[in-house]
């Protein structure tokens, strides 16, 4: 029995080997990324090829999520045309691959592995460390060359070594270590979030199903939970997005600010308005 | 520690291409023409809501014109009205002031036309009288009075008849 129940609860921390191509180790997660990147596509087929001004229903569907993000990057600055897509992609490409785990079969069919165990064809792609912090990587190289395309690399360090020169030993470090903990933060977060929806579904489901014949109604269990998972998927992709914006923001707003500081310290600054204005996108 | 989670540059990377060129799929395919959309879609109701704008103007425009000429078209309806009032007022008037002139007139003459034949006929009366009065009395007492007697008592009796005035004839 408790071996039995092992083999239900079993779920792995690192994405399980499907099988090889050449040197190349194809894991289960990665079939979870790339059917959603092919639903994602099948989206965006379906978009060019029959769109139009007035939308169909299934046209709204889709335009839906991007139009509510597109609304929230849109306030952030005035350039948000030179980052809104890699903002909507991020939250299309975890919304969709969170709520492919929920579906039937994701996590539940697949090899028999060594130990007995089973090893799921398909896996969530954000249950695995190496997809969040892909994209975390993306979203950190993204914010840091937008600060430094508007700093310069010059101007990038400076920010890092803070205002008081005299503190720059003390600041820089911090401040290093600040930004380089986003890219933690942001990958950790989402893993450990979509990680543990999966452990508690399957510890739900191993549960409800020891104590089915006597306890039915903890057959709604589940489905409560899973419901949550929908919630959370949805939450997790909302804040990577956002928080990847919100970085981005902070890179072009710190830009502005030095600017105004620069016009601050300069002489008839003030006065040549190419300074206070921003190139347009 | 990435040992634990699994990580290795391989699968890394493969997550960062695939999400890279998936993005890049998106971008091409889906986002620009859903943000041409929305933009276009912006544009379309800024102008719809600006004609609409223009349109109501235009109407209200209209219809104060449209009140315009029908306030002056009312007006001109009352003076016209007032005018022939006021003209048939006074053609009323002048009518019956001639018909009360008219028949003063014709009263005045009937009145004058009576009096004159009552005068008459008083008169004739009068000698009529006198001379039937004369003879019976000549009858009654024909030896008795000589006729200057007759001709008193004739002129007394003639006195106490209501409505006549001696004629004065043969009074001397």
């Amino acid at each position: 029995m408790p071996a039995e129940q092992a083999k239900l609860i079993h779920v792995a921390l690192k994405a399980e080997r499907l099988f090889n191509i050449g040197p190349f180790e194809v894991t289960n997660s990665m079939i979870g990324a790339l059917i959603a990147s092919v639903i994602l596509l099948g989206a965006a087929w379906y978009f060019s090829r029959s769109s139009a001004i007035v939308p169909n229903r299934l046209q709204s569907l889709i335009e839906l999520p991007i139009e509510l993000l597109t609304g929230i990057v849109a306030s952030s600055t005035s350039r948000w045309r030179g980052y809104v897509s890699l903002v909507v992609g991020l939250f299309l490409m975890i919304l969709v691959a969170n709520w492919l785990g929920l579906l039937p079969g994701v996590g539940t069919i697949g090899l028999k592995g060594q130990a007995g165990e089973i090893v799921p064809f398909v896996r969530p792609a954000a249950a695995d460390l190496n997809f969040t912090l892909g994209l975390a990587i993306i979203s950190f190289v993204v914010f840091v060359w937008w600060a430094i395309r508007l700093h310069g690399p010059i101007g990038y360090l400076k920010e890092l070594a803070g205002e008081p020169k005299v503190l720059a030993p003390l600041m820089f470090p911090i401040h290093l270590i600040s930004e380089l903990s986003r890219l933690v933060s942001l990958s950790m977060r989402l893993f450990g979030n979509v990680f543990a929806g999966e452990v508690l579904l399957a510890t739900m489901l191993a549960l409800t199903t020891a104590v089915a014949f006597t306890l039915p109604l903890a057959l709604f269990v589940p489905g409560v939970f899973l419901g949550l998972e929908l919630l959370f998927g949805a939450v997790q992709a909302l804040v990577f997005a956002l928080l990847t914006m919100a970085y981005i923001t902070l890179a072009i707003a710190e830009h502005q600010e030095g600017h105004a500081a620069d016009a601050d310290h300069g002489e008839n600054v003030a006065t040549d308005p190419s300074h206070s204005t921003p190139a347009p996108a | 520690m990435f040992e634990a989670f699994g990580v290795d540059l391989a699968k890394l990377a493969f997550q960062i291409i695939n999400f890279l060129l998936l993005l890049y799929l998106l971008n091409r395919f889906l986002l620009k023409r859903v943000l041409a959309f929305l933009d276009e879609r912006q544009a379309r109701i800024a102008k719809g809501l600006e004609d609409a704008e223009s349109a109501a103007r235009d109407r209200e425009l209209a219809r104060a014109e449209r009140e315009a000429a029908l306030d002056e078209a009312r007006k001109e309806a009352a003076a016209m009205i007032a005018r022939a009032t006021k003209m048939a007022e006074e053609s009323r008037a002048e009518t019956v002031a001639a018909a009360k002139a008219e028949a003063e007139k014709v009263t005045a003459r009937a009145r004058a036309e009576i009096v004159a034949e009552k005068e008459k006929a008083i008169a004739e009366l009068r000698t009529q009288v006198a001379d039937l009065a004369l003879d019976a009395a000549a009858r009654l007492v024909r030896s008795e009075m000589n006729a200057k007697t007759q001709r008193r008592l004739v002129e007394e009796f003639l006195a106490e008849v209501p409505g006549t005035k001696p004629s004065g004839k043969g009074r001397n």
